[in-house]
């Protein structure tokens, strides 16, 4: 019998599905290996698409692993609208009564989760780092708090849904085999839902000259040690060398304007990376940065305090002036 | 334009390497980590006051905290706020954000009852120690309000009195730029300005501004909705991830380390290209 | 006997300030020593903020607190740079010659540009004849029909390149007994004759502009003299016993904190034999010396403040409280050094700076042995033998 369903919000990214799905539906999977084993059946794995979701995204939830593909569709849900896609998403889950609801932390993820929370007047839990089934059935939910200096268990007893938010680029994408699934087209009614409280006017997509950190698998990062703006070229120049690179900051650095881009922050109020390596260059190491490069393959530090915290963090470290480290790297790296 | 703006007391980000977890008990030990006005949610206080400065009106700002938040919210008051409400009893402790966002919609028609509605409610898109981000959703879920978070732009034109304000999001791939009519919630990002600094003259004033302290005699609330009984969320265990690892120094000359590093890199799987050349990332 | 704790108002003051000074002071400090610049840029910042107007009543565009505040901003500015702090107290100095002696028209006039921080100023008293022989300056005023023409040189002048208004003393004549009687006079940036000459290299408070004013053939009309026509003397010396004095033990107090605060950090930090060396005894005597020193100078300090806020004169507690601050301060920096062995002395860490300070602020509002005449020529008269 299977009477359990996992939700997982599949959003729109340019046509395509938002990469978190595919995280998400790789963990989800994990955690109905323990549903399975404790309840003699897995649960159900549903993608939710809203809106408009063109062939090529739909053909790719299809073949997603999920077991089956829930299409919500109306009039009101072309264009993302946060008020009108919570109440869709609201009367599919009293429709269906799903045991787990998951989002990718997105701007839309963040906003409609805890909408639903309300609306269902049910628990959310933000930016999970970890979700687990325990011995004893209940869905674990680890939440970060203190900038990730401390992980605690959250668990949503008496309600349903139990929703939670996830960061994208924290769970490892494992490719399943599709299971071909089943497209169940659900219209909620929404002639009483006001659209005119929020319009989105106009997408304004930031052109990137390298890859966004949570893609990059060499991410050369830079704190307030670099000192200046001259020195955080370096930065650059050094990540030039690498194949799939990009240079990313901490919050200090953006504060001082050397990094412009706020898309390249790592940490708990960032991105969270999985580069194969990563090298910090003038990083203190505060919790909050170091939560979001802790899943690195190999972390390389370079700070002229030798008891820097982010030594700790690291499988190599080099205590000296960033700066003069960076530029015999550079030179070293120019001649291979 | 009469603004509310919510605001959490939270230990100090800055300090956040000197929390600890008593081995023994499992409980939280933040024991000389002061507090601080929530950073995001002094942003949200500067976009208030500068609204205010441009269509006149009022900026009040509500705390849900013990009763030492008074000395936050003085704070707040400093800064140039006009009005406070502390929002605090023991029977509110232990609340969710679901419970705490209920709390604070009480708080909001109360004051709103008594001294006229707000046509806009702003607040730190998270806070610095749950940071959940769920409050100013579930604020303007709960009141009925149109809202957004993650807000690193708001437009109000320069004109008289808007209805509607432009704002702008961040998401992934950019900026997301919507129009929100107001009433509306709107959480900010710490992006969106840099808060002004507090002066001696607003320090002086800060006591001489209207203060209210709402607890659960004079609030009108469903007790099965705040604190613990209301939140659909429980916490259990917390601990310390362990984020160690080997920290193998590397020494000698920036030559000689960047040679054992190149060494060390290629390891990695990171590949490496001749020349540099390597602009489309 | 007194409740020697801050009020709420002053606490939430002082958070005000050091968010402030930590965000817009502390980065820079060590930069401002390096290349002994004068952030004049930061003035109207302060201005704003009510730092420089602190004291100053509020009609006149100041804060209307008292000089217990006053301190403390120069306390928490010399926790991270002594070298502004000293330029920021010379601006209050000049300040309280105008709020002392000038006349109404003088102050709505000045005060409101001077608490906003958009015209910096400066006291403009000692000469290469020295600093504390007040009545032996060479520096003269004489009565051309409704005009005073000055003459004279003036050294080791804070503030004397940058300042937009200074306030100089000058003879202007001698009583019946032959002594030189002072006046004070105004000056503004741009007045013929008048402007900055040398700039002095220090060891320490750079970061401030010390250097020579001249006045050559200066000519002012009557308005430009602040307080009565031979009181410039009384006016002068005012400021320099009270607000100078007092200022000088808050630089003290901020170099004894930041001795204090760079010492903890450090001995946290630093392992020895798998150890934070704060765990040993003789570490732990360093930083107990240091709290002792900075605790009891701070009574002193703040106690004459508040003898000040209250309309007593406190010229002999002011004298106490520089001398013994500023003495501490050169012991409590030293002690910082020790306890940090050889970083102690790298320009990398701000210890080292804190010494010179320390060493810099022994001659500034009268040295130590001035200090003790004065104590001593109050004591021997008030106490019982």
């Amino acid at each position: 019998m299977r009477d359990k369903k996992i939700f997982i919000y599949a959003e729109d990214d340019c046509g395509k599905v938002n990469s978190a799905y595919f995280e998400l539906l790789s963990k989800a999977c994990e955690i109905n290996k323990t549903i399975e084993a404790q309840d003699g059946a897995p649960a159900e794995l549903c993608a939710v698409a809203v809106g408009a979701a063109g062939e090529e995204a739909m053909k790719s939830l299809v073949d997603s692993g999920a077991d089956v593909v829930y299409n919500i569709k109306g009039s009101k849900l072309d264009v993302y609208n946060p008020s009108v896609f919570s109440e869709a998403l609201t009367q599919l889950c009293k429709a269906e009564v799903p045991y787990i609801f998951l989002f990718g932390s997105t701007a839309q993820g963040t906003e409609i989760a805890p909408t639903l929370g309300v609306k269902l007047h049910t628990g959310v839990a933000a930016h999970c780092v970890d979700l687990r089934i325990d011995g004893e059935g209940a869905f674990v939910q680890d939440v970060p708090a203190f900038g990730g200096k401390v992980i605690g268990e959250i668990i949503t007893p008496d309600t349903l849904p139990q929703i939670a938010t996830v960061k994208p680029g924290l769970f490892q994408v494992t490719k399943l085999p599709s299971k071909a699934a089943k497209i169940v087209s659900f219209q909620p009614i929404l002639d009483e839902v006001e659209s005119g409280g929020i319009v989105l006017k106009e997408v304004h997509i930031k052109k990137r000259n390298s890859l966004p950190v949570d893609k990059a698998e060499v991410i050369i990062c830079g704190g307030f040690g670099m000192g200046c703006d001259e020195n955080w070229e370096l930065l650059e120049k050094v990540a030039n060398y690498f194949e799939k690179s990009a240079v990313g900051c901490t919050r200090p650095a953006l504060d001082e304007d050397w990094a412009v881009d706020e898309g390249t922050m790592i940490g708990t109020s960032g991105k969270t990376v999985r580069p194969k390596l990563y090298i910090g260059a003038g990083i203190s190491g505060a919790m909050h940065h170091v939560c979001g490069i802790s899943d690195s393959d190999f972390i390389i530090s370079i700070n002229k305090d030798e008891n820097a915290e982010i030594f700790k963090t690291s499988d190599l470290k080099i205590v000296g002036d960033a700066v003069r480290i960076l530029t015999a790297l550079e030179k070293r790296l120019s001649k291979e | 334009m009469n603004i509310g703006v919510l605001v959490k007391p939270v230990p100090d980000p800055e300090q956040y390497n000197t929390i600890t977890i008593d081995p023994q008990t499992k409980r939280l030990n933040r024991e000389g980590v002061p507090s601080i006005v929530n950073p995001a949610d002094k942003c949200a206080i500067e976009e208030a006051l500068r609204l205010k400065e441009k269509f006149g009106g009022k900026v009040v700002v509500f705390g849900m905290a013990p009763p030492d938040g008074r000395e936050k919210l003085l704070e707040c008051l400093a800064m140039g706020a006009d009005e406070a409400v502390l929002v605090s009893d023991r029977a509110f402790g232990g609340a969710d954000t679901l419970a705490t966002s209920y709390t604070l919609v009480k708080a909001l028609e109360k004051k709103a009852a008594e001294g006229g509605s707000f046509d806009l409610i702003l607040a730190g898109n998270e806070s610095a120690d749950g940071a959940t981000g769920h409050v100013p959703a579930q604020v303007g879920e709960q009141i009925g309000y149109n809202h957004l978070s993650g807000i690193v732009k708001i437009e109000s034109g320069s004109e008289s009195e808007p209805s509607t304000l432009t704002v702008f999001q961040k998401y992934e791939n950019g900026k997301n730029e919507f129009t929100i009519k107001l009433p509306a919630v709107i959480g900010v990002s710490r992006d969106i300005n840099k808060p002004r600094y507090t002066s001696a003259m607003g320090v002086i004033k800060a006591k001489k501004k209207p203060f209210d302290i709402y607890d659960t005699i004079n609030l009108e609330h469903d007790k099965e909705r705040i604190g613990l009984a209301g939140s659909p969320t429980k916490a259990g265990a917390i601990f310390s991830p362990d984020t160690r690892r080997k920290s193998e120094e590397l020494s000698g000359s920036p030559e000689e380390i960047a040679e054992e590093l190149v060494k060390r890199i290629k390891a990695t799987g990171a590949v490496i290209v001749s020349g540099g050349g390597c602009h489309e990332r | 006997m007194i409740d020697f704790t801050f009020t709420e108002d002053q606490d939430m003051l002082k958070t005000a300030f050091r968010e402030f000074i930590e965000a817009e002071i502390a980065p820079n400090a060590a930069k401002w020593d390096e290349q002994d610049l004068c952030p004049v840029e930061l003035w109207p910042r302060m201005g704003e903020i009510g730092m420089l107007g602190i004291f100053i009543p509020e009609e006149y565009g100041g804060a209307g607190l008292g000089h217990i505040e006053r301190i403390m901003v120069i306390e928490e500015i010399a926790r991270y740079s002594a070298g502004l702090a000293i330029a920021v107290f010379t601006h209050h100095l000049a300040m309280g010659a105008i709020l002392d002696g000038a006349s109404e028209e003088q102050k709505k006039k000045y005060l409101p540009e001077l608490c906003a921080g958009t015209k910096i100023c400066g006291l403009a008293v000692t000469e290469p004849g020295g600093g504390s022989d007040f009545t032996g300056q060479k520096t003269t005023g004489v009565k051309d029909g409704d005009n005073w023409v000055i003459n004279g040189r003036k050294c080791f002048i804070t503030n004397g390149g940058p300042a937009d208004i200074t306030v100089v003393t000058a003879v202007t004549g001698q009583d019946d007994r032959g002594r030189n009687q002072l006046s004070c006079f105004l000056f503004e940036k741009g007045d013929e004759g008048f402007g900055p000459g040398r700039k002095e290299h220090k060891m320490g408070l750079r970061g401030s502009w010390t250097g020579d004013v001249i006045m050559d053939e200066v000519k002012v009309s009557a308005d430009r003299l602040i307080g009565a026509e031979g009181a410039g003397a009384g006016l002068g010396m005012k400021q320099i016993g009270e607000i100078g004095r007092a200022s000088m033990s808050a630089i003290g107090l901020g170099i004894m904190r930041g001795s204090l605060e760079e010492s903890i950090k450090f001995a946290n930090e630093r392992i020895l034999y798998g150890k934070p060396i704060s765990k040993l005894q003789a570490i732990q005597f360093h930083i107990a010396e240091i709290r002792t020193w900075y605790e009891a100078a701070r009574l002193l300090t703040y106690r004459a403040a508040s003898l000040k806020d209250k309309g007593v004169s406190a010229i002999t507690e002011f004298a106490l409280a520089k001398y013994f601050s500023v003495d501490m301060a050169v012991k409590a920096s030293q002690n910082a050094i020790e306890l940090m062995g050889g970083y102690g002395v790298m320009t990398e860490y701000p210890v080292e700076r804190f010494h010179r300070d320390a060493l810099a602020s022994i001659s500034s509002g009268g040295t130590t042995e001035i200090q003790k005449l004065i104590i001593a020529g109050d004591t021997l008269r008030s106490f019982k033998a």
